[in-house]
């Protein structure tokens, strides 16, 4: 079990999708396929949709505050982000879309975690482990 | 996070859903980061396009105003950042009807909401420029970087939602830009180079963004020789360290207000100095670039264009024509500008198609590409380069007059 900062949302557990890259909903996505559309992505292609998405750092405007609420209603989100360091537009956007959110660990956790691993996310004690 | 008699009431729906359903997103955001308390803002910018949107969240919204019975306003100036679609050019951009429809119905409401539709992502240099230490609840990522950096202004990043959410309650949480030392440079770059177009500035900025980790870092920016950059130049450099870097405030030695601030302007937290020379800048130049010397089309849009930079493009058409299309986007008050000049006339004449209102990556880009044909694209605009991958386009970074002079030949020059 490792420990972040105290996130927002509710507790999940899902598939997850790594890679040591950044996110952006307007930048990275497809979100009618709900795959990573960026060829120069780390996870180009790949489908985000109900995945754990566990990533370096949150990016670019402020589209995505609107577009993970959109994706959500859509079923095309992600089911949660685990982030190392994230910014206001991403809190802002997990907020409206009730996604949950949990970021800033001691450790690098795109080196931590790998794709496939299955996650417990308790954002109120700021944890997360690996069934 | 502490709140007072006033925010309760919010809290409490006293002044009904809408307020209450913004007040509970800024308590949860304001939560997150620490924030102590909520403070004043004085003025809202929207960035609310329907792509971002989406027809359900439009519903969802029109609902809220509904359960109101439609008496919600919104409480400080606020103003919208482009549209997603210009109704008078639909079919030169592959739009159709539909998008207007939606696009329409979302403006109605931002209307009846009290928005001012200046639509534009420059309202810092058509609008109102921000002063000095004026807290805001801007949107759009290139206003924010612009009021904070060039104006000494204080936003964080206010998404759409909590853009709207602080039109609604005159507040935001108090926390990141809004705090001293959150502004305090902690990067510092040594610039030993030249700039002489909007898109060198741009690539300056596209370095910068990619060498910085995040939100957080507050670049400062030195520069060998003495430059005296204008508004376009500064507009550009910030939409791109933005764009690349998610940064929201930047320092220019000597020359951003904050420099002369002796609570921000505090070298102690600098943990690392970077070199950039005019190597740099040609080595982004290279790698924002498509394979191949056929452009479909060149676009100067994002940031939007002011009066200066459209005079430009014109002096720089003169009577030659088009190979290929260009397209610019323009805030609805700089078409005003131009009302009684033939300077848009001559330059639709020509071929360029002139987006009032919108701006390129905000208006369906996708549908735009797969209607219109528009693979390879060029640009003058580092942001646009940059953004425009994630909708499938090949971009190349050229300066102003590369770009015209590639749509007048029809290949990449």
């Amino acid at each position: 079990m490792i420990f972040g900062k105290k996130g927002i949302g509710e507790k999940v557990v899902g598939e997850a999708l790594v890679a040591n890259d950044n996110f952006s909903a307007r930048y990275d996505l497809d979100r009618e396929k709900g795959v990573f559309s960026r060829q120069l992505h780390k996870l180009y292609n790949q489908s985000y949709v109900n995945k754990i998405l566990v990533l370096n750092s949150a990016k670019g405007g402020v589209a995505t505050s609107w577009m993970l609420r959109n994706m959500k209603l859509n079923n095309k989100s992600p089911k949660a982000l685990i982030l190392n360091s994230t910014n206001p537009i991403m809190v802002q956007a997990v907020a409206f879309a009730d996604i949950t959110l949990i970021h800033n660990f001691d450790i690098d956790i795109t080196s931590y975690f790998k794709t496939g691993d299955i996650l417990n996310i308790n954002p109120y004690k700021a944890c997360v482990y690996k069934i | 996070m502490k709140i007072n008699d006033k925010e309760k009431k919010i809290l409490d729906g006293v002044y009904g859903y809408f307020p209450q359903w913004a007040i509970k997103q800024q308590i949860k955001v304001g939560e997150f980061f620490d924030a102590d308390q909520f403070i004043q803002v004085s003025e809202c910018h929207l960035c609310a396009d329907t792509e971002s949107v989406g027809e359900n969240i439009i519903e969802e919204l029109e609902q809220l105003y509904i359960s109101d019975n439609k008496k919600t306003k919104v409480i400080i100036p606020s103003i919208t950042d482009p549209r997603g679609t210009d109704p008078k050019c639909l079919e030169k951009i592959g739009h159709d009807y539909q998008i207007l429809k939606i696009e329409n119905k979302l403006s109605n409401l931002l209307s009846s909401l009290g928005f001012s539709m200046t639509n534009t992502c420059i309202n810092y240099q058509v609008i109102t420029k921000p002063s000095f230490g004026q807290s805001l609840a801007y949107g759009d990522t290139g206003s924010v970087i612009f009021a904070n950096s060039i104006c000494g202004a204080r936003s964080n990043f206010e998404g759409g939602p909590a853009a709207l959410a602080a039109s609604l309650t005159g507040l935001v949480p108090e926390y990141g830009f809004h705090l001293d030392h959150i502004r305090q440079p902690n990067i510092l770059f040594n610039c030993e180079l030249d700039l002489k177009d909007l898109s060198d500035y741009g690539a300056l900025g596209a370095f910068i963004g990619r060498s910085v980790s995040g939100y957080w870092d507050v670049p400062l920016i030195k520069f060998s020789n003495i430059i005296k950059p204008t508004t376009d130049e500064l507009k550009h450099l910030g939409t791109s360290l933005a764009s690349y870097g998610s940064i929201a405030l930047f320092h220019i030695d000597e020359l951003t207000p904050e420099f002369y601030d002796k609570k921000i302007y505090n070298t102690n937290n600098i943990k690392s100095e970077i070199l950039v020379t005019n190597k740099n800048i040609n080595k982004i130049y290279e790698e924002e670039n498509f394979d191949g010397n056929k452009p479909d089309v060149v676009v100067f849009s994002a940031p939007q264009l002011s009066e200066n930079e459209v005079i430009n493009i014109h002096q720089l058409l003169g009577d030659r024509k088009l190979k290929i299309p260009i397209l610019i986007s323009i805030p609805p008050v700089i078409k005003n500008l131009f009302e009684n000049s033939e300077i848009l006339d001559n330059m639709e004449k020509k071929g360029v198609i002139i987006v009032e209102g919108g701006c390129f990556y905000q208006m369906y880009a996708n549908i735009i590409r797969k209607k219109m044909g528009w693979n390879n694209l060029i640009s003058n605009s580092a942001k646009l380069v940059n953004i425009l991958k994630g909708y499938g386009y090949k971009t190349s970074l050229r300066t102003t007059n590369q770009a015209v002079e590639s749509a007048i030949t029809g290949k990449l020059l």
